[in-house]
């Protein structure tokens, strides 16, 4: 007798329900998403007892016939996919055919549906998958499926579940999930008999996520690249959290996971955001659906890019770039999402960024639709891993997202010099009229509070900055370009400063020698544990030349393999911050409103290097409110 | 209390207190200026941040004594809007003082703390040496050095002046890391030595004070009592300085001030002679057009000519030359504007002569003539632009 034998169905759909449903939230996710293939108009979803008790999604959309009913509990059967070929233009969220057998093995399910045009329903009640009972029933249009018990037949896997509080609180994210990727759709989540989320239909993705983030104050971004599109609501930085289970990434209306997408968003604040801190918020991101591949986990949670780094490089142009001015404008009291809308750049239209890049790049015409002959390399990688697909289209739309400068290094991010006019060319046609907009340079001083503060009369309210972060920012910005044109110039001392190190910082900087010279540093090894600091960087007199040499080295022995440029990025942050205009210092007019101009001239004002904000603002209306003039 | 003063008298002291009481201080109390009946026929002002103090004593009609505690810049102000003539000072329910001018209606009343809450002000012990130092010298040392002192308070040594004094000689060494100025002159009949940190504050204080005691010695149009001169005295931490009734005291910086003496280059390589007024002018047009960033002007000597250049990205070029006697290989260095032209500005002479090494050697700058009464130097380190 053999000892192989195939497993009874039964067991194979426990098995399988193992990496489906892995606790409600997972089973919701797969329900929810079923209904909105079947193209609801709402979605309610009932959850009891975190879920494991009872879950329900009914949804308005087409309905089963009872036939298609009975199919639809068996492995494999769905009416997503037809032949290979469709699953690279998938557009619907499930498409394996697994979900609802695999949940259905694991419970007590029950399916009631009705097609518009039968004028009777169908209810199919099963328990673990088996003793299916069908009954026609009055029913309205649509399918209510229900979840009771959850894994009662698999008590190992109910071990593992956790409070009914945490499962429940799954739930609840995947439908706030849901809800983002379909702005279009009303959900309603009802917890323990009391309605928590009513999220009615909104009109654009911005809507929607306004009414999940009420009082976040977000930054709105929106730009493309070739074919891909970016549309992102981030908190601003100092609302950032560590880690970025606060971040929802949207794939093609997929939320997904993805470590390199949330680090390239996170990435694109620049030193603002801390190490390991995250945005909170929503990221969207469209591109054609061949230029990504979602059949790569059964929860499809992850998708593969065809070229991720070419992905990479567009997300992070994209976002740096609108971050970078929409975080730089002093935050005006009136709009509805705290930032300037995008039709005021800073100063008037694009003459302003054709001053600040003068190299020759190509017309942004010319980098949306030619595919540069740099990018055959590109062509390459996505023929390699897409072989199955119609190559050259994927290649060509691949290509356009990795514009020419993504071909080189690396150290591309830093300098950022990719291309992403098309983002201002977004900007003027959107353009909607508002006069949010304030400039540093037009806030007139009024005043220093506490050696601290810079009071500031703006035309819609009062500015507070503070007065060290703001100068520690503009500090870093022209200490980042000086160093960036190699340009640092370098304050000779009287008194070489002698500063004790270890033996193996001393080796670097040994080693770092011609960047820390660079960096403005002139730094000569006096022994195995000892360095005499020359000369310093002019724009940092003020600070402690010891400091600074400990903060460059320091960072430069943590980075470790990071490279240099980021290391130096932030160890340039720190030196700024070290050096730059303190609280306790007097400022004079002039000096405060040189302050503010400067502030004009450089990306992120708003943040100081660290991603303090550096303003406040009260608007008159709420001064007027305070003191009763309204 | 009930006296009579003089207005000049007492507002030519409160000038003093009123630069000395700490006015945005932590503790309260130092924002007030002591007035108090000392002895018959005599009012003492005084103040303190408590690293200086100073105090003076003025002639006045005492009914009664006592003493107050009231607000230094409040008082000032009030009596400097008071008629020149008699003042009337009174304390009434010893918290308040009440101000007027005699013979008029104009009166102040002033809420202020009785005097015993006032902290008592360091005293020297009698018998201590005196030192006796010009005014005239003093300030014209300070004056030509204090523009050097570093104002990060942070870097206790820099942020104060070295006055030493020995043999009689009396010098005061003053940098901020980045250059350096030395002013030294001789001081009659000495033959102790001394060697210490004065704050900036109180380098600004003693320097009007000097500059007070000058103009008061013109007004007095008396040639017969000859220069004023200024009592030092030291003890334990403080420094102690008495004009005519005026004291004033200063906590002394406990810190190492650098090896100055290994900085200065004993001798140059290139020195050139060159007009002091020109070289400013022509530095402080150039440095209109210096990065606001960096304030780097370029400095080059070439055949017969000191070349000064500015240039920068967003302010574009700037460039003059002076005439000058030199004939040696071109010289290119790079400066703080306005470390140079600070220095050009304090030398007293039309003539100046400008050291100079490597492109990263310090600059030695001294006037042209040297004299034993009065001898300045000053050492900028060069700016790698």
């Amino acid at each position: 007798m053999g000892r192989i034998e195939v497993l009874p169905s039964a067991l194979a759909s426990q098995i399988a329900a193992g990496e489906v449903v892995e606790r409600p939230a997972s089973a919701a996710k797969e329900l929810i998403e079923n209904a909105m293939d079947a193209g609801a108009q709402r979605c309610d979803i009932i959850c009891d007892g975190g879920g494991v008790t009872r879950l329900s999604v009914t949804d308005d959309g087409e309905g089963m016939s009872e036939e298609d009913a009975r199919l639809s509990l068996e492995r494999h059967a769905t009416s997503k996919l037809r032949s290979i070929d469709d699953l690279s233009h998938l557009t619907s969220y499930g498409f394996r055919g697994e979900a609802l057998p695999s949940i259905a093995s694991v419970c007590r399910l029950s399916l009631r549906t009705r097609r518009r045009e039968s004028e009777i329903g169908v209810t199919l009640e099963t328990a673990g998958g088996t003793q299916l009972k069908v009954t026609p029933a009055g029913l309205p249009v649509g399918t209510t499926i229900e979840v009771r018990d959850l894994f009662y037949n698999v008590p190992a896997r109910r071990k593992f579940l956790r409070s009914t509080g945490t499962e429940s609180s799954h739930v609840t994210n995947t439908v706030e999930g849901a809800a983002l990727t379909r702005p279009g759709i009303t959900f309603t989540l009802t917890r323990d008999e009391r309605l928590v989320r009513e999220l009615l239909r909104a009109n654009t993705r911005a809507e929607r996520v306004e009414q999940l983030f009420e009082q976040a104050n977000l930054v709105a971004i929106v730009g493309e690249r070739g074919p891909l599109k970016l549309e992102a609501y981030l908190t601003r930085p100092e609302r950032a959290r560590p880690g970025a289970s606060g971040l929802w990434l949207i794939v093609n209306e997929r939320v997904v996971r993805d470590r390199m997408l949330a680090t390239t968003i996170a990435q694109s604040f620049g030193s603002v955001l801390g190490a390991g801190h995250y945005p909170r918020g929503v990221v969207y991101i469209d591109l054609p659906s061949e230029l990504v591949d979602v059949n790569v986990h059964p929860q499809k949670t992850e998708v593969r890019f065809v070229d991720p780094r070419a992905t990479a490089d567009a997300v992070y142009s994209i976002a740096s770039r609108e971050l970078g001015s929409a975080l730089s404008l002093p935050p005006s009291p009136r709009n509805r999402f705290g930032v300037r809308n995008g039709n005021q750049p800073r100063t008037p239209g694009i003459s302003m960024w054709g001053k600040r890049k003068p190299d020759d790049e190509p017309t942004p015409d010319a980098a949306l639709r030619q595919p540069n002959p740099a990018d055959e390399q590109v062509v390459e990688a996505a023929t390699v891993t897409s072989s199955s697909l119609p190559a050259s289209s994927i290649a060509d739309s691949a290509a356009l997202i990795a514009t020419p400068s993504a071909q080189s290094t690396g150290l591309v991010r830093d300098i950022s010099e990719a291309s992403t006019h098309s983002t201002l060319l977004i900007r003027e046609n959107t353009a909607q009229t508002t006069s949010g907009d304030v400039r540093w340079s037009s806030l007139r001083f009024i005043a220093q509070l506490r050696q601290t503060f810079l009071l500031c009369e703006g035309p819609v309210g009062i500015y507070v900055l503070d007065q060290h972060a703001a100068a520690e920012r503009v500090a870093y910005q022209r200490l980042l370009d000086q160093y960036r044109s190699r340009t640092m110039a370098a304050q000779t001392l009287l008194f070489p400063v002698s500063v004790e190190l270890s033996p193996e910082q001393v080796e670097l900087v040994e080693q770092r020698s011609e960047e820390i010279a660079a960096v403005g540093l002139d730094v000569r090894v006096r022994g195995r544990q000892q360095v005499t600091v020359h000369a310093i960087p002019r724009l940092l007199q003020r600070a402690s030349p010891e400091r600074l040499l400990c903060d460059l080295v320091g960072e430069m022995a943590r980075s470790g393999g990071r490279g240099f440029s980021a290391a130096l990025e932030h160890a340039l942050s720190l030196m700024a911050c070290h050096g730059s205009l303190r609280a306790g210092d007097t400022i004079s007019q002039t000096e405060a409103q040189a302050l503010l101009g400067a502030l004009d001239t450089v990306d992120f004002a708003g943040h100081c290097a660290h991603g303090r904000p550096v303003v406040a603002v009260m608007s008159y209306n709420e001064l007027e409110r305070k003191v009763g003039r309204r | 209390m009930q006296v009579v003063v003089t207005k000049k008298d007492f507002s030519r002291i409160l000038d003093r207190c009123q630069g000395v009481a700490d006015k945005k201080g932590t503790m309260p109390v130092l924002g007030n200026v002591l007035v108090e009946v000392v002895g018959p026929g005599q009012l003492r002002l005084a103040a303190t941040d408590l690293f200086l103090a100073v105090s003076g004593v003025i002639p006045a009609q005492v009914d009664k004594g006592g003493s107050i505690a009231v607000g230094a810049r409040d008082l000032f102000e009030r009596v400097r809007m008071m008629p020149e003539g008699q003042l009337s000072l009174s304390v009434v329910d010893g918290t308040a003082l009440t101000l007027k001018a005699v013979g008029t209606a104009r009166r102040f009343t002033i809420h202020g703390l009785p005097g015993s809450e006032f902290p008592q002000l360091p005293k020297p012990e009698p018998g201590l040496p005196q030192l006796n130092i010009p005014v005239g010298t003093l300030s014209a040392l300070i004056q030509s050095t204090q523009f050097s002192i570093s104002t990060d308070d942070s870097r206790l040594a820099l942020n104060s002046a070295l006055i030493e004094e020995e043999n009689g000689r009396l010098r005061i060494v003053t940098t901020d890391g980045h250059r350096l100025t030395k002013a030294e002159a001789n001081i009659p009949n000495t033959s102790s030595s001394h060697t210490m940190l004065i704050p900036l504050k109180g380098i600004q204080q003693l320097k009007r004070i000097c500059d007070d005691a000058m103009a008061e010695a013109a007004k007095a149009d008396d040639a017969s009592s000859g220069e004023p001169t200024l009592e030092l005295m030291r003890q334990g931490p403080n420094a102690f300085f008495r004009a005519g009734s005026l004291e004033f005291s200063v906590k002394l910086v406990d810190a190492q001030f650098p090896p100055y003496e290994q900085v200065i280059p004993s001798a140059s390589e290139r020195v050139v002679r060159a007009p002091r007024l020109g070289v400013a002018e022509a530095l402080k047009a150039v440095s209109v057009a210096a990065s606001d960033r960096t304030g780097g002007v370029k400095l080059t000597l070439t055949r017969d000519t000191m070349r000064f250049e500015t240039e920068s990205p967003e302010s574009g070029e700037g460039f003059d030359e002076v005439g000058i006697d030199y004939d040696g290989p071109d010289i290119t260095i790079g400066f703080n504007a306005k470390y140079f032209l600070d220095i050009a500005n304090a030398i007293p002479d039309d003539e100046i002569l400008v050291g100079l090494g490597g492109e990263l050697d310090p600059a030695v700058i001294r006037p042209a003539a040297t004299s034993d009464a009065f001898d300045f130097l000053a050492v900028v380190m060069p700016m790698r632009i």
